[in-house]
C-alpha cells in the first residue's frame, strides 16, 4: 500500500515484517545521523571557546613576564620563585598576584604549574638562559658567552577541548638594560 | 484530442468506485499515528538544529566581542604611561596627558570615553580591573540572555596586559 514495489504478498493487508523493519531502520538511521551532527557541532562550539580562553590564559603568562621584566631593579631575581627554586630544569613556575606585584611560584615538573577552571587548563612558565655568539647574536647554548642581560621565557598551556589534549606555547625574551 | 476520448475520460473520472477497497478505520488510525510520530520527530530535530544554530551564533558573538575588548585594551594600555584602575573603570593616561577611560554603561556595555564598543545584544555582567606593578589584570563576563529557543551563553575569563617597556 505504502511500498507497492516491495510488496510480494498477494493480499493487501498491512506491512510485511521486512517492510516494517526497513522503515524503522531508515527512520532510526536518519535520527542517529541528525543527533550525531548536532552533538558534534555543540562539541566543536565548546572546543572553540576553550581554545579562545586557552589563548588568553597563555598570553597572560607572557604579559606577566613583561610586567616582571619592568617592575623590579633586581630583575634577575624575578625569575626565581618565592620558594627559591629557579623556573627551569626541575621546576616550572606559575604567576600569582600578591598585592600589586606578580610573584612566581614553583612546582615540580611532574605536578605541573597552575590549574585553572577545575583543571581544564594547566599552564606554566619556564625560564632559560640565553647564549650569544661572537657577534652578540642569540645562539643555542653553549655558545661564546652566557648572556647576563637576557632570559628566554617559555609559556605553555595544556587543556582538553573535548576531542583530546591540546598544547600551546609562546616564547619571548626579557632584557635588562 | 478527439472529443470522444475527452468524454470517455470525463466519464471515467465520475464513475463511482466499486469493488475497490479503501482504508479501514484501523489502517487510517495507524497511518495517522505513524505520520504524527514522524512529524513530531522531524519537528523535534528541526527545532534542535535551530536552537543549535542560535547557540553557535551567540557563542561566535561572545568570542568576537571578547577578542575586540582585549584588542582595544591592549592597544590603549600599551600606549599608556599611567594606569588607574578601580573596579570596572580603567583610566589610561597617554603620553600627551590626555586620559582614555574604559568603563561600563548603564545598559551593561563597555565604553571607551563614554562610547559603547561591545555589541548591544551582549550584557557585560562582570568587568574588573586590577592594577599591578606594570600591568593590569582584567576579569570579565559576557552573557547573552536566553531568548525563546536558545540557551543562555556566557564567556568569562581573566587575562593580563602589560605596559610597554619604555
Amino acid at each position: 500500500m505504502f511500498f507497492p514495489r516491495f510488496k510480494k504478498s498477494t493480499n493487501n493487508k498491512g506491512f510485511s515484517i521486512i517492510e516494517a523493519l526497513v522503515g524503522i531502520t531508515l527512520a532510526a538511521l536518519l535520527l542517529v545521523a541528525f543527533t550525531a551532527l548536532i552533538s558534534q557541532t555543540i562539541k566543536i562550539n565548546h572546543a572553540n571557546t576553550s581554545g579562545l580562553k586557552a589563548t588568553m590564559y597563555l598570553q597572560e603568562l607572557i604579559e606577566i613576564a613583561k610586567d616582571l621584566e619592568q617592575s623590579t631593579s633586581t630583575w634577575q631575581s624575578n625569575w626565581i620563585s618565592t620558594t627559591g627554586q629557579e623556573c627551569n630544569t626541575l621546576y616550572v613556575c606559575y604567576p600569582m598576584a600578591s598585592g600589586t606585584t606578580w610573584t612566581l611560584i614553583s612546582t615540580t615538573t611532574t605536578a605541573k604549574g597552575e590549574y585553572l577552571e577545575n583543571n581544564i587548563y594547566t599552564r606554566w612558565l619556564t625560564i632559560e638562559n640565553v647564549c650569544r655568539d661572537s657577534n652578540k647574536n642569540i645562539d643555542a647554548c653553549p655558545s661564546d658567552e652566557l648572556s647576563t642581560s637576557t632570559k628566554k621565557v617559555i609559556a605553555t598551556i595544556t587543556w582538553n577541548n573535548g576531542f583530546g589534549s591540546q598544547t600551546s606555547t609562546l616564547e619571548t625574551y626579557v632584557y635588562t638594560y | 484530442m478527439a472529443s470522444g476520448v475527452k468524454l470517455q475520460l470525463l466519464k471515467h473520472m465520475f464513475t463511482p468506485i466499486k469493488n475497490k477497497r479503501g482504508f479501514t478505520l484501523m489502517e487510517t488510525i495507524v497511518a495517522l499515528g505513524i505520520g504524527l510520530l514522524a512529524t513530531t520527530m522531524v519537528f523535534y530535530i528541526f527545532t534542535l538544529g535551530l536552537k543549535n544554530i542560535q547557540t553557535i551564533k551567540n557563542t561566535e558573538s561572545l568570542h568576537s566581542n571578547a577578542n575586540f575588548l582585549l584588542n582595544t585594551l591592549t592597544y590603549w594600555v600599551k600606549q599608556g604611561e599611567n594606569l588607574t584602575a578601580s573596579g570596572s573603570t580603567l583610566e589610561i593616561e597617554l603620553p600627551d596627558s590626555s586620559i582614555k577611560t574604559i568603563a561600563t554603561s548603564s545598559d551593561d556595555r563597555i565604553t571607551l570615553d563614554g562610547v559603547p564598543f561591545t555589541s548591544d545584544n551582549i550584557k557585560v555582567t562582570d568587568l574588573n580591573f586590577t592594577k599591578m606593578a606594570r600591568s593590569v589584570q582584567i576579569r570579565f563576563t559576557f552573557t547573552i540572555e536566553a531568548k525563546s529557543g536558545s540557551a543562555t551563553t556566557t564567556i568569562s575569563a581573566t587575562t593580563t596586559i602589560a605596559q610597554r617597556n619604555i
